[in-house]
Order: C-alpha cells, then sequence, then structure tokens
C-alpha cells in the first residue's frame, strides 16, 4: 500500500515521526518543507508553555504540519480523490499553520480582539469584574455560526496572506498543482467554503471541520508528547469509515454508522485533553501572565508589532519586513521579555507588566490559591451559573485587591440536535422577517421563501462543520452524532466543562 | 439596550444611537462590524456567512440582545484602527438624493455585499462587471448599476 502511494504522488522522501511512523513525502513537499518561512514553525511550540508542566510537550508546529499533511492525505485516500486533488491536499496541510504566532495561540488572542486594558491601581479588581460577569452572564449558547472564514488577524487568515505574498511558496504550488491550486488552498486554510462546490467543498472540510485533520494530528501528537493517554482511540476504524456524500451540489465528508464509537471516543477524548491538558491549572495561569503581557505590548507598538504592520509592511512588504517575520517566533517572545528587564525600557511600563515578565523568565507563575478551584460538568446553565455564584471563589471577587480569578470552560462538541438547532434558528430569524415586514420591506412570501432559504443554507453549514453519519450512502439521511441514538453525544451534546480558579497576583 | 458594548459601536460608527429592535439599525450593525473586521479594526470576532441579506452572523445577531455593559470608544483603539474606523464612518456617510437611490441602509449593505463577494464568493482577479452582475443576481433591489459602481469604488478605496 505504502509503495503505490509513494508511486502515485511521487512521493521519494520519507521522514521518521514519533507519532505516524515514516512520513513519506515529494519533492515539492520537500521544497515547502525547505522554505525559511515554514522553517520558522521549528521555533514554534505547539503548546506554548505546556512543556513547563508536561516536560515532554517541545512538539513544534513544523512537525505538527507534517503530521497533517499526512492524515489529510489518508482521509483523502481512503474516500477515494484523484492524485491532484490530493496533491491540493497535502500542500494545504502541510501550510495550514505556516501564519501562526508566537507561543501558538498565546500571541494571538490580542491580533483577533482587542482584549481590555485595565489600570495598573484597578487591575486585580477590574479583571475579577470581568470574571463575575461572565459567571452572571454565563449561557450555554446554541451556535448557529458554522463553517465560517478565519477573520483578519486570525493565524489562518496570516497563512493565507503569506502564501499569497511569497512568490516562491506560489512558484511551488503552480508547478506542482496548477495556479487555480494557490486561491483553492489558501481558501482551504482559511476555512472559505463561499467560493467552493463539489470536491473542493471537500477538501476544506478535511482541514475544518469537526473530524478535521488537524484535530487528529494534534490529538494524537500532544498525547504522545505530553504523556498523557487521550491521544489513544480508533483512528483506523474512523478514517476507513469515511465517506463523501453528494448534497445539493457539494460534498459532504460523513462517516458510515459502524465508525460512531470511534467518533464518540475521538471527541471524548479531545475534551479529557482540554481539561486535563490544556486547562491544566498551572497551564492556564502561564499563559494568562503571558497574554497579559502580549496584550500591552501590542497596544503599545512596544516589542510586538500592530496588526496592521505585521500584516501590511512585515508580510506586504519586500525584504527587510519578511526578515523581521521569519524572526517571529517564540524567541522573539523571549526576547520581549527580556527587554522588559532593561533599565530604560522597564521605566516606561506599568509595574505588573515588568512583573509578570521578570517571573515568566525565571520560570515562575504567579501562584494557585488553594481551595479556590471549581470545577462543574453539566449540560444545565441554571446549574452551572448557580454552582459558580455559590462558590467561595466567586464571592470574594468584589473584595480581592491582590488576587485574580480566571474562568475557563469547553463544550464536548459545537453541535445540538437538529431540532434544538431549528428552533433556535427560526426564534431570531422570525423575529428579523417580522420587522422588515413591519417596515414594508418586503411582502410576507418573500420572507417566508428568503427564511427557508437561508435555513437551508445554515443546515447545510452545520453538517459540513459536524460529524456526519451517513446510512446507505443516502444524503437525505446525513444526520450528525448527536441526532443519531446509536451515539454517545445524542446524551452528551451540550456538556460543558467550567473552570473557576483563583491565583496571587501579588505576594 | 442590553448590550453597551455593540451599541457603542453602532453610535460611533453612524452617529445615532442604536436601537436593537429596529430592524435597519441591526442590519446595519451587520455589515458595519463585517467590515470593521475586515479592515483590521479588532473590535469582534464574529464569522459571517452570506445569507439572503448578505454577509450576516447568526451570534451578532444573538448578541445583540445580550446583556454587556463595557463599551468602546475609538480614543480605546490604536491609531491605525481608528483611522480605518472614520473610513468606514466617512463612507457610511450618506443620503439618497431622491427616491430611486437607496436608502441608509440598501447602502450599507451594497458596500457590504461587494465586498464579501470580491473577497470571498468569486475568483480573486474578478472585474468589476463579473462582482456586480452577481451582485444584482443575488440581491435584485440592489440594481441601481450608478450606484453599484460607486459602492465598487468605496470599497476599493477601504481597502486599497
Amino acid at each position: 500500500m505504502e509503495r503505490e502511494l509513494a508511486k502515485e504522488l511521487n512521493l521519494k522522501h520519507r521522514i521518521l515521526d514519533n507519532v505516524h511512523g515514516f512520513i513519506y513525502y515529494s519533492d515539492a513537499e520537500a521544497q515547502i518543507m525547505d522554505e525559511l518561512l515554514f522553517k520558522r514553525l521549528q521555533s514554534i511550540k505547539q503548546l506554548s508553555l505546556a512543556n513547563w508542566i508536561f516536560p515532554g510537550s517541545e512538539h513544534t508546529r513544523f512537525v505538527h504540519s507534517i503530521g497533517v499533511m499526512h492524515i489529510a492525505d489518508r482521509i483523502a485516500e481512503k474516500i477515494g480523490l484523484n492524485t491532484s486533488k490530493r496533491k491540493v491536499l497535502r500542500l494545504a496541510g502541510l501550510l495550514h499553520d505556516i501564519g501562526h504566532y508566537p507561543l501558538s495561540h498565546v500571541c494571538e488572542f490580542p491580533y483577533k480582539k482587542k482584549l481590555k486594558s485595565y489600570s495598573e491601581g484597578t487591575f486585580c479588581k477590574d479583571v475579577n469584574n470581568e470574571v463575575a460577569k461572565r459567571i452572571d452572564g454565563f449561557t450555554i449558547k446554541v451556535e448557529k455560526d458554522f463553517m465560517v472564514k478565519a477573520n483578519k488577524g486570525h493565524h489562518e487568515s496570516v497563512g493565507a496572506l503569506i502564501i499569497q505574498n511569497n512568490d516562491r511558496i506560489k512558484t511551488i504550488i503552480k508547478n506542482e498543482c496548477g495556479e487555480s491550486a494557490i486561491d483553492l488552498i489558501c481558501d482551504m486554510i482559511t476555512g472559505n467554503v463561499e467560493r467552493v462546490t463539489g470536491e473542493d467543498a471537500l477538501l476544506v472540510q478535511i482541514l475544518h471541520s469537526e473530524l478535521d485533520a488537524d484535530g487528529i494530528d494534534y490529538l494524537r501528537r500532544d498525547a504522545a508528547f505530553s504523556g498523557t493517554s487521550f491521544g489513544s482511540f480508533e483512528l483506523d476504524q474512523l478514517i476507513n469509515c469515511m465517506k463523501r456524500v453528494d448534497l445539493n451540489g457539494s460534498q459532504i465528508l460523513a462517516i458510515e454508522p459502524k465508525g460512531i464509537a470511534a467518533a464518540d471516543q475521538y471527541l471524548i477524548n479531545k475534551f479529557f485533553s482540554f481539561s486535563q491538558v490544556i486547562f491544566n491549572k498551572h497551564i492556564v495561569i502561564l499563559e494568562w501572565m503571558a497574554e497579559r503581557i502580549v496584550a500591552w505590548m501590542q497596544e503599545k507598538c512596544a516589542c510586538f508589532p500592530e496588526q496592521n504592520i505585521l500584516l501590511n509592511e512585515w508580510l506586504g512588504g519586500e525584504g527587510g519586513g519578511l526578515e523581521k517575520y521569519l524572526a517571529f517566533n517564540d524567541n522573539f517572545f523571549w526576547n520581549a521579555l527580556q527587554k522588559t528587564q532593561e533599565s530604560d525600557f522597564s521605566r516606561a511600563l506599568p509595574k505588573f507588566i515588568q512583573s509578570l515578565s521578570g517571573k515568566l523568565l525565571s520560570h515562575q507563575e504567579l501562584k494557585f490559591i488553594e481551595g479556590s478551584e471549581y470545577k462543574i460538568i453539566s449540560k444545565s446553565t441554571e446549574d452551572i451559573r448557580n454552582e459558580l455564584q455559590a462558590s467561595y471563589t466567586y464571592k470574594e471577587l468584589p473584595t480581592w485587591t491582590n488576587n485574580i480569578a480566571i474562568l475557563n470552560e469547553k463544550k464536548i462538541t459545537k453541535h445540538v440536535t437538529e431540532e434544538k438547532f431549528k428552533t433556535a434558528f427560526f426564534e431570531s430569524a422570525q423575529k428579523e422577517n417580522d420587522d422588515r415586514q413591519n417596515a414594508s420591506m418586503e411582502n410576507k412570501d418573500e420572507l417566508t421563501v428568503a427564511i427557508k432559504q437561508d435555513y437551508q443554507k445554515a443546515l447545510g453549514l452545520r453538517l459540513m462543520e459536524g460529524i456526519c453519519i451517513v446510512e446507505n450512502g443516502a444524503p437525505q439521511e446525513l444526520h450528525l452524532l448527536c441526532d443519531d441514538n446509536r451515539s454517545l453525544m445524542r446524551q452528551l451534546y451540550d456538556t460543558t466543562l467550567v473552570l473557576l480558579r483563583a491565583y496571587k497576583f501579588e505576594d | 439596550m442590553a448590550n453597551k458594548y455593540l451599541a457603542s459601536i453602532y453610535n460611533n460608527l453612524f452617529d445615532q444611537r442604536f436601537d436593537c429592535n429596529r430592524f435597519e439599525h441591526r442590519l446595519e450593525l451587520q455589515k458595519g462590524i463585517y467590515l470593521l473586521q475586515d479592515l483590521g479594526v479588532p473590535v469582534s470576532e464574529y464569522g459571517f456567512s452570506w445569507y439572503k441579506h448578505g454577509p450576516y452572523s447568526q451570534t451578532l445577531l444573538d448578541d445583540m440582545y445580550r446583556m454587556n455593559d463595557a463599551s468602546i470608544s475609538t480614543e480605546d483603539l490604536s491609531d491605525y484602527s481608528q483611522e480605518q474606523f472614520l473610513k468606514l464612518r466617512e463612507a457610511f456617510t450618506y443620503s439618497p438624493l431622491n427616491e430611486e437611490e437607496y436608502n441608509l441602509q440598501n447602502w450599507v449593505e451594497c458596500v457590504a455585499s461587494i465586498h464579501f463577494l470580491k473577497e470571498n464568493v468569486l475568483p480573486r482577479a474578478a472585474s468589476e462587471e463579473l462582482i456586480l452582475d452577481e451582485l444584482t443576481r443575488r440581491k435584485p433591489h440592489l440594481s441601481n448599476f450608478n450606484l453599484n459602481q460607486k459602492a465598487f469604488k468605496v470599497v476599493n478605496s477601504l481597502f486599497s
């Protein structure tokens, strides 16, 4: 099998990966791996600061990207994509994280949405006030936006920008797959399904859905390197059950019913991986500290560039700009922190930024307050909110001047049953349409047609993003795991993990 | 108004008080936030898809009714973001000269829709003609050719 694969795609080279074994790759993929923009990923850790707590977590975005290419192609082979589509998919998988920020998601947050800035004198009070508001307004929402394209500032959009502006990468893609593949790869990386139909919609889903190659690789890889067991799931069974189904001019990635248990296991393991690794109490505070520093620096254009400078000058410009971007990795973050300890720079800094930076540089974290943790797993908004509001930590929030609280949450799946989704969709859509009718903008019949069309679109996007079951290859029987009585997700959808903890901000 | 944060974005963009019970205001805010995000003004992080009324976020619609008593002023933004915000505000400063022209809501919808089609739907090198044809095909109520051309120029100038 491997020899056939190698011949068809001309996979002359191989690399030994401790997660997937030998991974084979082509000349074009070798050229991409040789590019400095790709090699930059060698200096960006997949799990940012997790290696301080799970010392084995030293893996980088570089090896993860190669892993995603490999998994994406396994899926492609199973569902019968032809060689030319597989070449495009492999390159997209390889390039999908090329726009990642230093420390992965930690440095990305302030580039996507401006974080609230707090004044030095009331820092703890302001942070805790925000946490209290989040608790008071806590709701398990019904998600209704699916398969949405990454926004500007998101690492995926940055990746697409890199590809569009870099002549060397474009030439490699063009020579391997043709010119039209450049835009398709960008759409695949950003998750844009508006421009694609047929098989191309499938390519987007393989990199951007609840069952994508990205998630499969990182679950396995993060577990392998952290030493946890959550990466152990029936991957072969899952891929073996994958199929493609035609639906309204596009193709949907789905699984046969005998893959349901493997899919359930995958989602549950992902949930535990968040609970035990990503939301580990030490990792949470370390990342919080780093985010606050980066948010301040980015806002003040101190070390970290503003979004427009990063995107328009570093990536849009020539020569000097690109060199700066090549150095925009984990080392950049640590160098920036080092500068905060130098006397010239430190005079301009708020004390808390200097203090947080100093702590991180000496491998220290803000101390966790014993007994302050409240961990709740529930499907009920009221239960979660009530339990949080009854907690000692919540009650102390308004009084704390030297402690801060952090609230994390994670749902086991983004999806709800079709019935619940339909109710939520029509509740808000109907109100919109009633208002339009009242304002005499459109007549009732036109609006009814519009609502139905919008609902069909929303349903299609929901199926693309979720893990779909297909019975007997019939598109009319496509449904998500949470709508299937054979799946645990039928019982577990809406299950949400919430973690509230407190830390000493100042000794 | 439950969501003061979103209301403050609307107030800054359209120079009038946001009323979440008015459909036109909600539509204008949808398009305004879509364009602000794409201009790199990091006020929010909503995902938009093409629905009947153009680029639209279901989550944003729900949030308009949700409690949030924070607010934002353009002074909270960087110089660059403030500049983009003002550019968009200027682009939205529009009043129809006669009954045949678009009202503000249609104008805003036109600008946002052209940008969405250009960036996400049509091939990257799509001509103005192709984009405007697609616009009128999807939105027959936006068929004023001269105004569509004007909106196209506005989009080009915003994103140049």
